[in-house]
């Protein structure tokens, strides 16, 4: 009876860490753009597959789509004609490097098949870069429009990215090796290393980010973009480069869970979307916009899953979804989230 | 005229103009009159959504098909493929048909890759009295034949490859198995018929339990059937799940040994689980084994012809389960073209041709496909017997035929 | 931007559009229905039903609420019928009529747990419950057939006639289309339609104007879950094989975005958003799939690059930028003119408003204490003091949105009312600190809507056109209000337009359509010019005569003490004086209040 509730739990609180990861992305992005991204689960799935890629040596097709849309952004950047001089050299210096950094890790990858940190850098440096793409290509122009737009075009990105994702890597999943084989036996329950890492992962994601937003000066000009976007300009903050930011970390954090994830499933085209889905319950429980509520909210739906798949496995998804709403009730009588006016 | 209304009336009429160009498009050019009969066969393939990973290869063998015959001259008639893509959604499946059937007035519907989406369609082909052959796994598609008079289909079902099975485990003295499957049509269809089977095998179904595709995590369902005390799993799935669910078996401490299903018989399979589905016991298809049954076989020069076929483009050990199943449907559309025009139909006559092609099918005999010998009567719409299906184990990360 | 007004004949009215619209919807879908090719039929017949579902979400997101879950009304309207049908013997039509009821019944109980949700809590919640019911058909499986469907289903018969021609039910489908779309664009225009809007820009301030928000929401809810269920019985019915695939997620944000699509403001959007996306995929499908031979992802791609695309260019949807085009059709100035003259509720001589010791504190910062004062027949009363001298809140304990910690309110002798929609039938109207007024609607709509609590008319009477005597008159009463604010010529502007100035007095005209004794104005004159200031001074006074009394919360001194009788000031939570103006003005303690020495 308590080996099969501690493996029960093991399972859950392993499942709620992968939702983590994907609740803290859609938090970042949410808290400072008023963004719902749905296409956030494809994040994973791209990092998932890159980092696939990037490990059997094959040089990733998405590396080099990143450094051309980054170098047509700045190109169209320093056309611009109010800048000076030295402001345009300093993107172009700026803007070289990023495409470089980019380019180069996919290279090197490229070249030393195998070797597992490099695969990593690539894939979280290329997508993390996706993401700035993205927010700069549709976030950015309609940054005004009302939210349930904002969701919707978040939609068509999940189009196009799921229809790249397919066609670059074909709908085959791929077998991908953990960071380290083999696991630990915890009493009678065996527990694999790949998982303790996700869960440190997780945890360590999740203080990070609680740390950055706090603490450094960056991260509380975050916060005021998120409050209040024309104040945050007047102070001169620049809310463009926030909103990138912040689909940088969100896309990166979500690549990461992905390429965590990876080994346990196989990276295939389709993995982004049933742990977005869970990943936006379980951060939509703490609002979206609290970090430490988050992580109640995905030990909860992780916990839940793995219990329900025990006793009624054919109805493990009822369960997890009707419990949604008491919940939510609940959370609503106690501290509502906040509404926004139009 | 204030600039605004102005804008408005431009996109009022760009929208109407492409509203129009659009029409125009929709329209397909009528099959022109040519010099040869034409054959035309629709393949409508679930190439995206849920199903793209059994819909791609089944693209894969249909584009393989058309390059390899389309182009051939020394044929009496001509062959025209038109493929489309139902996104795995039954009302698309639909009204592609319809569209397929009316517009471009195929001869032959290759429909569909999922059970529901071939079981919406039958209504409309049985109306329009035009043969469809489908690639999904439930007999039910095709049973009772009375009432599905037009609708065939080519993958061995459920219900052969389990009884195969069933037969090995008795004979192995397996008293008490448990059901690990997707929840989605397959694992119900599988369920379905291993229920059925077990009640005359003397075999106990002592637990079930079920698992979605893309699940992260099967411990809690892998858990419970350990504690059940089974003789024997049987995994209902399609990889990665069918791999996911055997790792976490043997991750809970099951000993036992476990079985699988028809959908586990594609390379996919060994390639994800590498060692850890070492001993698995796979009902296969021909195509798996075709260089180990007998020479006698007569399967195994048309298995040995695709598969070179195949992997010369698409790449060597590439060719799989669904590839055949779609290369198949599209080589009994030809056979029974051919048999229908030598038993008289004119092919300028679209709906004769139509109703002799669907006679042709019911009278396809010995007929060695990729998936099996087929026998195709006016009582039994898929043809395939015992001889279809083979049972394999996993040895080396190979598939070892270990019964034929 | 004024000469609209002059132009608009009397046959350019709402009710004239969504006939003409409506009919031209039939029209043109029974001329494909009859003489296009049949797969185009079949196709017409999807997107009609995709438009009946799309027009309830399209309501629901009028009403300012996002709901995941539609598709999953379809599938309860679309099993239910089924399984009655096939599996119990009850007639189709009969069994169709369950399958919507059961669906309504459905939306009532959802509706009721979720509604009360605030932010994203709501579409989280329709999210879940679209999964959990996906799930639960799926684990039903002996009796929906499960996963892999539910099929022959009987056809749709009448009587004797079965409804198996496509073209026939395309017909069937597009007439309720064509009447859904028409008389939900009437609505809109009406009574209940200017409440939806409301409920979307405020919910406080409908409530204000007699809106009960709880049940209006619940309402537009059960219509979206019920046409839901329409459209997925027929469904049933048309395909006559179901399964839990086309009722899914997917389906439900398909439904969305062919509303964005096509406009999420009116119900015209949906249909056009319906259209729309079809067109698309055909078009997709046969250029880039057929033509260039690119596989069924490329189609995907592109068709989120157009989505991105359009939205990005028109975040209003197609319905947006065609509208632009759209010629104005709003209500004419009537021939007659009605007075507006404050109704004689109450009783005479007593205060109509009278506060005693009243006191506030949010947790441990006490926000007013001991404050006193009354409003009686015939007066202006004037209420000032610094910033945070607890004004907006003593303005909200008057009107009973805020519970006072201590002391007695009476308003019109009773205290506040419980439900803040009660206000406006006890004499009492309000305005508000920040302007909120529905931006989306006229400046007309805006005003009539203040008539709201005078009127009964619901939806049903709203969509098909029994209100008319209702409407005529509350539009005559808004166009009186109009002209007492002197705004009649922007009758046709839409209230996003207004500079600030101009919105308070919308504000206070939407204020007086009510017919109120009291009349609670916050701030009327912020932002407001100097000549502007002046005209609202002969306002206020025009309205006393009439009998209507006031209290003004005002920071411009030179306002309040040319137009009040008697002035009340508060600092810093306490009551400092009440007095004539010139006592007031000339007393020291309220100098040093404002001077802060």
């Amino acid at each position: 009876m308590l080996d099969t509730l501690l493996f029960l739990v093991a399972d859950g609180i392993t499942n709620g860490a992968v939702y983590g990861l994907l609740a803290l992305s859609l938090i970042v992005v949410y808290t400072v753009t008023r963004v719902v991204n749905i296409a956030q689960g494809e994040y994973v799935t791209l990092g998932a597959l890159s980092f696939a890629s990037a490990l059997s040596g094959t040089f990733s097709v998405l590396s080099a789509i990143v450094a051309a849309g980054l170098a047509a952004f700045a190109l169209k950047d320093v056309a611009d004609r109010r800048l000076t001089g030295t402001m345009r050299v300093r993107i172009v210096l700026s803007r070289a490097l990023w495409i470089f950094i980019v380019l180069a890790t996919a290279w090197l990858a490229n070249l030393l098949p195998g070797s597992y940190w490099l695969a990593v850098l690539a894939s979280l440096v290329a997508i993390a870069s996706l993401g700035t793409l993205i927010y700069r290509l549709t976030v950015e122009p309609v940054s005004g429009a009302s939210p349930i737009v904002l969701l919707i075009v978040s939609v068509g990105v999940y189009m196009v990215l799921h229809g790249t994702a397919v066609l670059i890597w074909g709908a085959e999943p791929r077998s991908v090796p953990p960071v380290v084989e083999g696991g630990v036996e915890l009493g009678p329950v065996f527990v694999t290393y790949q998982s303790l890492w996700i869960c440190a992962s997780s945890l360590v994601a999740m203080i990070a980010l609680y740390l950055f937003s706090e603490r450094t000066l960056t991260g509380q000009a975050l916060q005021a973009t998120a409050v209040n976007r024309t104040g945050a300009q007047l102070c001169g903050i620049p809310v463009g480069v926030a909103g990138q930011l912040s689909f940088a970390i969100g896309a990166g954090f979500s690549a990461l869970s992905g390429l965590l994830l990876a080994p346990l499933i196989t990276a295939n085209y389709d993995m982004g979307l049933p742990i977005g889905l869970k990943g936006f319950v379980a951060a939509a429980l703490g609002g979206i916009v609290e970090y430490p509520t988050a992580l109640v909210g995905v030990l909860l739906v992780g916990l839940t899953e793995s219990f329900s798949a025990f006793q009624v496995s054919a109805y493990r998804d009822v369960v997890v979804y009707l419990m949604v709403i008491p919940i939510l009730l609940w959370r609503n009588a106690v501290r509502p989230p906040e509404t926004h006016g139009h | 005229m204030r600039t605004t209304t102005k804008r408005g009336f431009i996109a009022l009429g760009i929208s109407m103009l492409l509203a129009a160009a659009s029409i125009a498009f929709l329209r397909s050019n009528p099959a022109a009159a040519q010099e040869k009969p034409e054959l035309r066969i629709a393949a409508i393939i679930a190439v995206t959504g849920p199903a793209s990973a059994l819909g791609a290869p089944e693209r894969n063998a249909v584009e393989l098909f058309d390059k390899t015959w389309s182009s051939r001259t020394d044929l009496p008639f001509k062959i025209k493929v038109i493929s489309y893509d139902d996104g795995s959604d039954p009302t698309k499946s639909v009204s592609l048909t319809r569209k397929a059937i009316e517009e471009d007035k195929v001869h032959v519907v290759v429909c569909c890759t999922t059970t529901p989406g071939s079981m919406a369609i039958i209504d409309t082909v049985s109306a329009a009295k035009v043969t469809m052959i489908s690639m999904a796994s439930s007999l039910s598609i095709v049973e009772p034949a009375s009432a599905r008079p037009f609708t065939f289909k080519t993958p061995t079902s459920d219900k052969l490859m389990i009884q195969r099975t069933l037969d090995y485990m008795k004979r192995q003295g397996i008293k008490k198995i448990g059901f690990f499957g997707l929840d989605d049509a397959y694992g119900e269809g599988g369920l379905k018929e291993l229920q059925n089977i077990v009640k005359d095998d003397g075999i106990e179904l002592a637990a079930t339990e079920r698992f979605a595709r893309q699940d992260t995590s099967f411990t809690p369902q892998a858990l419970r059937l350990k504690q059940a005390g089974l003789d024997a799993v049987y995994i209902h799935a399609i990889p990665p799940s069918a791999d996911l669910a055997h790792e976490a078996l043997k991750r809970v401490g099951y000993t036992g040994p476990i079985y699988h299903g028809g959908g586990s018989s594609i390379n996919a399979f060994v390639d994800i689980g590498k060692a850890n589905v070492e001993g698995a016991i796979v009902g296969v298809g021909a195509l798996n084994v075709y260089d180990q049954i007998k020479q006698d076989n007569p399967l195994r020069p048309v298995l040995a012809k695709f598969a070179d076929l195949f992997d010369g483009v698409y790449g060597k050990g590439k060719v799989d389960l669904f590839a055949g199943q779609s290369w198949d449907a599209m080589m009994l559309a030809v056979n029974a073209y051919q048999s229908a025009v030598a038993s008289g139909a004119k092919p300028d006559d679209l709906a004769g041709m139509r109703v002799a092609i669907k006679d042709a099918m019911e009278r396809t005999k010995d007929w060695p496909g990729v998936n099996g010998v087929f026998n195709i009567t006016p009582t039994d719409h898929l043809g395939l017997d015992k001889r279809s299906t083979f049972l394999s184990q996993i040895r080396g990360g190979k598939f070892v035929l270990i019964e034929e | 931007m004024s000469s609209l007004s002059k132009e608009l004949g009397s046959w350019r009215t709402p009710n004239v559009a969504s006939f003409a619209v409506a009919l031209a919807l039939f029209a043109v879908s029974s001329l494909i229905a009859m003489s296009g090719p049949r797969y185009d039929v079949t196709l017409l017949v999807t997107v009609g039903l995709s438009a009946v579902a799309a027009m309830g979400l399209t309501l629901l997101l009028i009403a300012g609420q996002v709901s995941l879950g539609q598709a999953a009304f379809m599938a309860v309207g679309a099993y239910v019928s089924a399984i009655l049908a096939r599996d119990h013997g009850f007639p189709a039509v009969l069994a169709l009529f369950a399958g919507v009821a059961t669906s309504a019944v459905c939306g009532a109980i959802v509706g009721g747990i979720t509604l009360r949700l605030k932010g994203h809590f709501l579409p989280l919640a329709t999210l879940a419950m679209g999964m959990a019911c996906s799930a639960a058909i799926v684990a039903a499986g002996p009796v929906t057939g499960g996963a892999s469907g539910f099929g022959q289903i009987p056809p749709l018969s009448f009587g004797r006639f079965e409804l198996v021609d496509d073209r026939a039910f395309a017909i069937v489908v597009w007439s309720i289309v064509a009447v859904a779309a028409g008389g939900f664009s009437r609505l809109l225009s009406t009574r209940t339609g200017r409440a939806i809007a409301a409920l979307k820009t405020d919910i406080e301030m409908a409530g204000v104007f007699g809106v009960n928000a709880t049940r209006l929401r619940l309402l537009v809810f059960v219509v979206a879950a019920t046409l839901a269920g329409l459209s997925g019985g027929l469904y049933a019915f048309y395909f006559k094989f179901i399964s839990p695939a086309p009722f899914g997620l997917t389906s439900s944000i398909n439904l969305l975005i062919a509303c964005i699509f096509g406009g999420m403001s009116h119900p015209f959007g949906a249909v056009l958003g319906a259209s729309a996306v079809t067109a698309l995929e055909m078009f997709l499908q046969n250029t880039v799939a057929r033509m260039l031979g690119l596989s069924g992802n490329v189609e995907m791609i592109v068709f989120g690059v157009v989505l991105i695309g359009v939205l990005l260019r028109w975040p209003g949807g197609i319905w947006s930028a065609l509208h632009r085009a759209w010629p104005v059709f709003s209500t004419p100035r009537p021939a007659r003119n009605i007075e507006l003259t404050p109704s004689k509720r109450g009783v005479e001589g007593d205060d109509l408003l009278s506060v005693r010791g009243i006191g506030k504190k949010f947790g441990g910062l006490t926000a007013l204490h001991d404050v006193s004062f009354s409003v009686g027949a015939d007066q202006i009363v004037g209420l000032i003091g610094p910033n945070g001298a607890g004004k907006s809140t003593t303005f909200n304990i008057a009107t009973g949105l805020t519970e006072p910690s201590e002391g007695r309110v009476r308003l019109m002798g009773a205290p506040p009312p419980s439900r803040v929609s009660d206000l406006v039938h006890r004499g009492v109207s309000r305005t508000f600190q920040h302007v909120r007024i529905i931006p989306e609607r006229t400046v007309l709509e805006n005003v009539a809507f203040g008539g709201y609590a005078q009127g009964r008319s619901g939806m049903i009477a709203g969509m098909f056109g029994l209100d008319q005597a209702e409407e005529a008159a509350t539009f005559a009463k808004a166009w009186r209000a109009l002209e007492i604010v002197e705004l009649d010529g922007l009758a046709h502007e839409p209230a996003s337009r207004l500079a600030m100035g101009q919105a308070r007095l919308v504000e206070v005209a939407r204020a007086l359509i009510s017919r109120p004794r009291l009349l609670l104005l916050d701030e009327p004159a912020a932002g407001l010019r100097t000549g502007e200031k002046l005209k609202l001074v002969t306002l206020l006074h025009r309205l006393k005569r009439a009998g209507t009394s006031v209290l003004l919360v005002e920071h411009d001194m030179d306002l309040v003490m040319n137009c009040v009788d008697q002035v009340v000031v508060l600092d810093r939570g306490h009551g400092l004086m009440t007095g004539l103006p010139d006592e007031v003005r000339r007393d020291e303690r309220v100098i040093a209040a404002y001077l802060g020495t």
